[in-house]
């Protein structure tokens, strides 16, 4: 498939097709990961953070593409393992070669440290309720209508389903608040 | 609605960008007034994202599933456990070259020069790669398979090796879909087999037929997520009625990819996880090899084994037998280095079989490994099955069924590193223990100059203490002499046991002595009335304690006081954090602390010590030098070098305190190590 039009479905929320299309290049990437030490297990994490946040920079208006996005997802997946490494503290990192440039290194470290921010969220989201997370997940990503919603989660009416949606939101918002806090005292 | 989730309503409409845009100024203008608000909307579009997130790692799954899906092999039938990979090589093909690429999937004659097809060569499109056959070449096809084709990788009818361009034609079947499309069956005659894909390899130089040059070969590799055991490559053979059989089963060859060395784990099972248990780094390679290595000694000398078996304080908490089993450390060390990276050792199937060679006790079947670098690693575990019996040998044949191969290497190399590995593995032995028993008998003299320095104060302080107790008993009984109107111009004398007895005789001095006696004995005032002259004489002492700042700060905190008339210092010891004594009421006193924390000195120094409580005492920090310099001026020359050589000691003392305790920490940690490196010992 064409970079634009993988670009394009991510944009309209598409996102099986482009998924399982960039998924072509988990190959290559267990291949490196594998020879930098890492099992198939570290690849697959590796590999999937390394889409979740290609998909979100994509989504991005100002997301311009300047290589073939499989070179940037190859050289995200560089990056997140070598930090994955770091993290590891294993002798070898200091022979690690990304082969990234220190620009390159820098763009990937914010994206990754915005990707940590989002993940706070992501397990406050994760946590709730499983009735409160399903409503979230079908009103913001679903493309449902309100009236399939209600209908899918046995609310009475519209409004309830909304209200229903406005408390979940508030839980989830208090939930990150207090967890914000509790890091910060920390 | 309650207000709350009007807000939340609101602040999405904001992030979704529904707003108008006099409804989005208004609302920017709030938010720029109100830190409340800003964080509020700072948190939802955070949960937005997070929702997000998992909406995407949700459809990441999904992808993932699918993949694989397509990926998977196609099982077929129950008995068959082999993957069905053809080559049929080499063709012959006459005229009809354009044809071939196009429409017909078949050309007139086969790779053999035949007429034969199968329905499958007609209903398979081919995929043509055209490559330079100079070259090393690697091609990939559209199933996946990766093939390898060797600079000179074919011949042509003379023989000679093919230049120039030529075509590599591909067929594949790697899914059931394909394979059924393609009306081949998996059949080994009348078996059924479960197969992995199928494929078809044809090679042709300008249409004429070009074999494979059996020098070097074609290396193919079909990518798979799970390597199922006993896989096998079978050759077609083409069927008069269209069908193809399979024949001639040949084992797979798995080559073996090198990895970094030191990112394996050549420790014995249970090595590492022991170390975390008991909390120690275990992420620190250079501790924790030393800890392995450095029992190593026990292969030299088995006696040592029996010599610890006995605790050195008599309660022995591990037992073991005095014989050492096991794999030997000092061959691992030898070979867990960078001189057997690239080898057979650098592979993560060799640190699979390492995990049960341990299993064995058996250095032997480790040495077969180590010198049979240039042979397949199935080959090798073949060879340990003769060596042993039982569960373990079940596990090898295991591993010799998975036909793992080799790593490439030089024979020169190979014999550099048996010669590498024999050498140093002694040399290792002999480095450990002359070490360890160097490191041993260091500790040993250090253990008894710290018995002689101990003594030594311990004489010191007995003398001091005595010499003190005698001044003040002096002072005391001058003054008692005094108040009783008794002449205070000679010495006192001091009641020993001796004079004890004969002093029962001279009723007065006798009780007058016991009295003094008992006062400074237990530094506590009282009163005396002289029987025979009715006058009374009091001796004072009166509490004082002192209470440091911060004291748990410091390493050591010494509290001393320096009394005027007599000779040496008092130290106080510490209860409930304060430091409390008994002052006398003739004697003027300074006190002094002094503290060391880490190698540095702090201190503090107060005159005309009054009988009551001090605190906020608080130390500065003060040099060595200076420090003496104030004892000195401050005390007599004898109270400052009695209390210098106390610090001395001190200082020296709880060093060597430290020393002990890591000593004491290493020497059970290698008994608890034991039974994990020669695990055929019970630990008691």
């Amino acid at each position: 498939m064409q970079d634009q039009r993988i670009i394009e479905l991510i944009g309209l929320n598409k996102h099986d097709q482009a998924l399982l299309a960039l998924y072509k290049n988990f190959p290559a990437v267990r291949k490196m990961i594998r020879l930098k030490g890492g099992n198939a297990q570290d690849a697959e994490d590796v590999f999937q953070e390394a889409l979740i946040i290609l998909c979100r920079k994509v989504k991005e208006t100002e997301f311009v593409l300047h290589a073939q996005l499989s070179t940037y997802l190859f050289s995200v997946c560089r990056f997140l393992w070598k930090d994955e490494l770091k993290k590891r503290k294993k002798q070898s990192v200091l022979d690690f070669e990304s082969g990234l440039s220190t620009m390159e290194e820098q763009q990937w470290e914010g994206w990754v440290e915005e990707e940590a921010r989002i993940g706070l969220a992501e397990k406050v989201v994760r946590e709730l309720g499983e009735r409160c997370r399903e409503v979230l997940l079908l009103f913001y990503n679903g493309g449902m209508k309100l009236k399939d919603i209600a209908a899918k989660m046995g609310y009475s009416s519209e409004n309830t389903a909304k209200n229903q949606k406005y408390k979940c939101l508030e839980a989830a918002k208090n939930k990150l608040r207090d967890m914000k806090q509790a890091i910060q005292t920390i | 609605m309650r207000n709350e989730l009007e807000l939340i309503a609101t602040i999405e409409k904001y992030l979704n960008n529904e707003m108008s845009a006099e409804e989005k100024a208004a609302f920017e203008k709030n938010m720029a007034a109100d830190p409340h608000l800003q964080e509020a909307v700072a948190l939802q579009q955070e949960v937005m994202q997070g929702i997000n997130n998992l909406h995407l790692k949700q459809k990441i799954q999904l992808a993932r599933k699918r993949y694989y899906r397509h990926r998977n092999l196609t099982r077929w039938g129950l008995t068959g456990l082999v993957i069905i990979i053809t080559i049929i090589s080499i063709l012959y093909y006459l005229r009809h070259h354009h044809t071939y690429k196009e429409k017909h999937a078949v050309v007139e004659l086969n790779e053999q020069g035949q007429q034969q097809w199968a329905d499958a060569d007609k209903r398979l499109i081919p995929q043509v790669f055209v490559i330079n056959a100079g070259n090393d070449t690697i091609v990939e096809t559209k199933g996946g398979l990766v093939i390898q084709v060797p600079a000179n990788g074919f011949l042509d009818e003379n023989k000679q090796p093919v230049t120039g361009k030529m075509e590599l034609i591909i067929k594949e079947a790697m899914d059931a879909a394909s394979i059924m499309r393609a009306g081949l069956s998996s059949t080994f005659g009348i078996q059924l087999l479960e197969s992995a894909g199928m494929f078809f390899v044809d090679a042709r130089k300008d249409g004429k037929i070009i074999s494979i040059n059996p020098a070097t070969g074609l290396y193919i590799e079909r990518p798979t997520d799970t390597l199922l055991p006993g896989m096998k490559l079978f050759k077609g053979n083409r069927l008069a009625d269209g069908r193809i059989d399979w024949v001639n089963p040949k084992p797979l060859e798995q080559d073996l990819t090198p990895v970094d060395i030191n990112l394996l784990n050549f420790y014995p099972p249970g090595y590492l996880d022991s170390l975390a248990k008991w909390g120690y780094n275990y992420r620190n390679k250079k501790f924790t090899d030393s800890l392995y290595y450095s029992f190593s000694d026990l292969f030299l000398y088995p006696s040592y084994l029996e010599e610890e078996g006995e605790d050195v304080d008599n309660t022995p908490k591990y037992k073991h037998t005095p014989k050492p089993c096991g794999i030997n450390p000092a061959r691992i060390k030898a070979i867990w280095s960078n001189k057997f990276q690239n080898t057979l050792l650098a592979t993560r199937e060799f640190e699979e079989r390492l995990r049960y060679i341990y299993k064995t006790d058996d250095n032997k079947v480790l040495d077969l490994y180590v010198n049979n670098l240039d042979k397949k690693l199935s080959d090798i575990d073949s060879m340990v099955t003769r060596l042993i019996t039982g569960t373990l040998k079940q596990q090898f044949l295991v591993f010799a069924a998975r036909h793992d191969g080799k790593v490439k290497i030089s024979s020169i190399l190979t014999q550099k590193l048996r010669q590498y590995y024999e050498t140093k593995t002694s040399i290792f032995m002999e480095a450990v223990a002359k070490t360890n028993r160097e490191f041993w008998n260091k500790q040993m003299q250090m253990d008894s100059l710290i018995n002689e320095r101990q003594v030594k104060h311990q004489k010191e302080s007995q003398e001091r203490t005595s010499r003190l107790f005698k001044e003040e008993l002096d002072l005391n009984l001058k003054n008692v002499y005094h108040q009783l109107g008794y002449d205070t111009g000679f010495t006192p004398r001091i009641p020993t046991n001796k004079v004890y007895k004969v002093a029962i005789r001279e009723t007065g001095w006798y009780n007058i002595d016991r009295f003094v006696n008992e006062e400074t004995a237990t530094r506590t005032s009282g009163n005396y009335t002289d029987p025979k002259t009715g006058k009374t004489a009091t001796i004072k002492y009166q509490p004082v304690s002192f209470l440091v700042n911060k004291q748990e700060q410091f390493d050591t905190l010494f509290v001393y006081l320096l009394p005027d008339k007599l000779s040496s210092f008092m130290r106080l010891t510490q209860v409930n954090g304060r430091y409390a004594e008994n002052l006398n009421e003739q004697i003027k006193y300074k006190l002094v602390c002094i503290a060391c924390k880490g190698g540095r000195m702090f201190y503090y120094l107060l005159s005309g010590i009054e009988p009551k409580v001090y605190t906020e005492i608080e130390l500065v920090e003060i040099s060595q030098n200076e420090l003496t310099r104030v004892l000195n001026r401050e005390g007599s020359a004898q109270q400052e070098s009695d209390v210098q050589k106390e610090l001395a000691f001190f200082r020296f003392y709880n060093n060597d305190v430290k020393r002990q305790k890591r000593n004491a920490e290493l020497e059970e940690l290698r008994w608890r190590m034991f039974p994990i490196i020669y695990h055929c010992m019970d630990a008691k």
